[in-house]
Parts: structure tokens; sequence; C-alpha cells
């Protein structure tokens, strides 16, 4: 998997976005050479799917032609939208055929995109939710799915931190109280007939006890989800995902596959592997069997002090 | 340098050259009370209540242990100016 962030351009301005940091250091619309070299990037790597991101990706003044350009090479295309489209793009998304083009809508509960779009989409259109703060009941999700006819199958993630600061994040501290609604949802989810799925970061631990066993398979591979998805940027820049965009970043590589680059950025990231969302991490047995690998490595670099060794006083 | 606190002590993690170190406790309360800026000897002399240890003993620890991370690279060596 690795994304491709065609704009920097965006028509929302939520607290928690991730992405900003990153799209502050790349700012403006990816270029057709540029996303060319992108797909190349894809196609060597063995990718299928190109994951248009922002920003909102349907504000590049070419988002049809790029999309195109990458459904022509083979690939399906997912975009991952706020769902307030421009009328074009739009106009674009409702004609492709459903099994070669997906919207992901990421559902502001405050500002929801219209009744109008998501009937445009239809099929096309999965829901995401990204929780910022325990106070927020995915279940209106469930609501949104029956009367737009949209994709039976939600999609949670967390609002992660970026490694250098400057979002509003869910605390670590309250994951618990989280996990508490996201399992209440998973069941109720159920009872709808809708699939759920939960992003990178979630761990174990947040959860009820037993809710994860009695999930079985559809738990999926939480608490092990932490890893360079790869997020590369409008000016061709690539960096590990958009929290960690501070700390890594390379030029698209030329002739390199994205597991190479992968490995060169987990390499790069290791020394912070050690830590994990919480002091608890250190002795956690879940995670020394390999059943988590300590949740999203932004947020346990939040816990990192730093102390100058000039400051240290060892004479 | 950074660092962070760990249920069975400190974590450290030396930016320039990747080494990571886990330091329990009675060491880990050597590094905290350090960057708190306390001198070698006021922090011996906590430690020989926060770990039981008499007055010898206790500076024995310190300059041990800060030897050690001298030569681990977390701590400036002694006759680096800077430091």
């Amino acid at each position: 998997m690795a994304n491709i962030s065609v704009t920097t351009a965006c028509n929302r301005d939520c607290s928690y976005c991730f992405a900003r940091g990153a799209r502050r250091a790349a700012a403006g619309h990816m270029s057709a050479e540029t996303f060319k070299k992108a797909l190349d990037f894809l196609a060597r790597s063995g990718i299928e799917d190109a994951r248009l991101l922002g920003g909102e990706p349907t504000l590049h003044p070419d988002f049809a032609r790029l999309a195109e350009m990458a459904l022509g090479r083979g690939f399906r295309v997912r975009v991952f939208s706020n769902g307030r489209m421009p009328e074009a793009a739009l106009e674009w998304l409702e004609n492709q055929p459903e099994e070669r083009v997906a919207v992901l809508i990421n559902f502001a509960p405050d500002d929801p995109p219209s009744a109008a779009t998501l009937r445009r989409l239809g099929k096309r259109a999965n829901l995401g939710l990204n929780i910022d703060n325990p106070a927020v009941d995915p279940a209106f999700l469930l609501g949104a799915v029956r009367e737009h006819g949209v994709v039976p199958h939600v999609r949670l993630g967390l609002a992660h931190p970026m490694a250098e600061g400057g979002n509003r994040f869910l605390d670590p501290r309250r994951y618990r109280a989280v996990g508490r609604r996201v399992a209440h949802f998973f069941e109720a989810a159920r009872q709808a007939g809708v699939e759920a799925g939960c992003d990178c970061g979630f761990v174990p631990c947040m959860f009820p006890c037993g809710f994860l066993e009695a999930m079985g398979t559809a738990a999926g591979d939480i608490g092990t989800r932490c890893s360079p998805v790869l997020d590369i940027l409008p000016d061709g820049q690539v960096v590990p995902c958009y929290p960690l965009a501070a700390l890594a970043r390379e030029p698209l590589p030329e002739g390199e596959t994205a597991d190479a680059l992968r490995g060169r950025f987990s390499q790069r990231l290791s020394p912070y592997r050690r830590l994990g969302v919480f002091r608890e991490c250190a002795v956690c047995e879940v995670r020394e069997k390999g059943g988590c690998n300590g949740g999203c490595l932004a947020a346990s670099m939040r816990r990192l002090r730093t102390t100058p060794l000039a400051a240290l006083p060892c004479a | 340098m950074k660092w962070a606190v760990e249920t069975r002590g400190v974590l450290l993690i030396n930016e320039a050259t990747g080494a990571v170190v886990t330091v329990e406790y009675p060491q880990a309360a050597i590094w905290d009370l350090l960057t708190r800026g306390e001198s070698n000897r006021q922090i011996a002399r906590k430690l020989c209540a926060i770990a039981s240890l008499d007055p010898d003993a206790a500076e024995a620890l310190v300059r041990e242990t800060l030897a050690a991370w001298r030569e681990a690279g977390f701590l400036a060596r002694e006759e680096d100016p800077s430091g």
C-alpha cells in the first residue's frame, strides 16, 4: 500500500488534521509528470490500488485526468475525500464503474457531506470517521449507510498526533473510553449488516476484555498495523506517513520498490520502536508475544522528553 | 537526546547514533535527578534514601553509572567543554 497525495488544497480545516505538517512542507498540486512517476513506483512495487489523498484530492484542477491516467494503467482508484467535492469531480466519479473506482468519505459529524453527493456516489462510496475524542459516537454512520445506499462498510480511524505537534489528537489516556464505544459500535454494525473496520493505531488493551476474541478474524490486525504506509507528497517527496512526515522523507526513488523504501524508513525509525503509547507497553505480555507493536509511533513519540546533553550536569 | 519514562525505569534514545538503552531503577532515578539539574553529590545523597544504599555505595553507583552512560554516548564526556 502507498498513498499519492495529489494536492495540499483542502476545503475543510479539521483541528485534528495530521496531514497539515506534510501539507505545509509540500504545498501545491502534484504535476502530471510527478503523478506518472508515482504510478511507476506503485507498478514496480506490485501495488494494484492508486489511493489518492490530499488535502481534498478532488480539488486538484486535473483530478479527473490524473484518475483516468491511473485507470488507464490498470490501477483501481481509491479516493480519500471529505465529501465536499467540486461538481466536475463528482460527475466524473459517479460515471465510473463501481469495481474500478471507490471513494472513501471521511465523515465530519458537524459538517457532513450532502445527501445528494452520497446518493450520487452510491455503491462507490464507503464512509469513515476519525475519532478525536471519546464523546464521538460512530453510531450515526449506520443511519447514513442505510439512508444513502452507500457500501455497507465503515472504517474508523484515530486522530493521531503529528510527531512534531501542532494538531489536536486523541490522547492515548482516552483510548479505553474510545475502545468501549468502538466495541459497542462494532456490535451494532454487525446487527445492522454493516462491516466495520479499524485503521492503524488501535491497540488491543483499549477494548473491553473478550472483545477481540469475540471478533475473531474481523479484528484483523488491530495492534500491529503501525508501519510506514508511504505517503507520496505533491512535490514528489515520500514520507513514512503523515504523522511522521517531519522525521523522514526521501524523493521518489528511481527504480526502487516500496518495500525498499519502507525498509529504510523502518530502519531510521527503529530507535523509537521500543516506545509504546503507554509507559506500561514496556512490560506488556501481549506486545512481547507479537500481538501488539505499541500503537501509533507518532503517539508514542509524544511521550519523549528532550534533554540537551549540554544541560546535563555530568562533571 | 530523548528519553521517556517507562514502567520499570527510563528509555534513553541517542538520536545521533540510534543507540537505545533501557535503564531500570535505581539507575533510572539517577537519570531523572540529572535532568532536574542535581549535582552528583546531591544525587548520591538522595540515592541513599531511594535505594537504601550507604553513602559510599551510592557515590560509587552514581560514578559508575555516569561513566557507563558517557561510554555509550548518552552523556558528554567530561573533557568535552560543552558537556
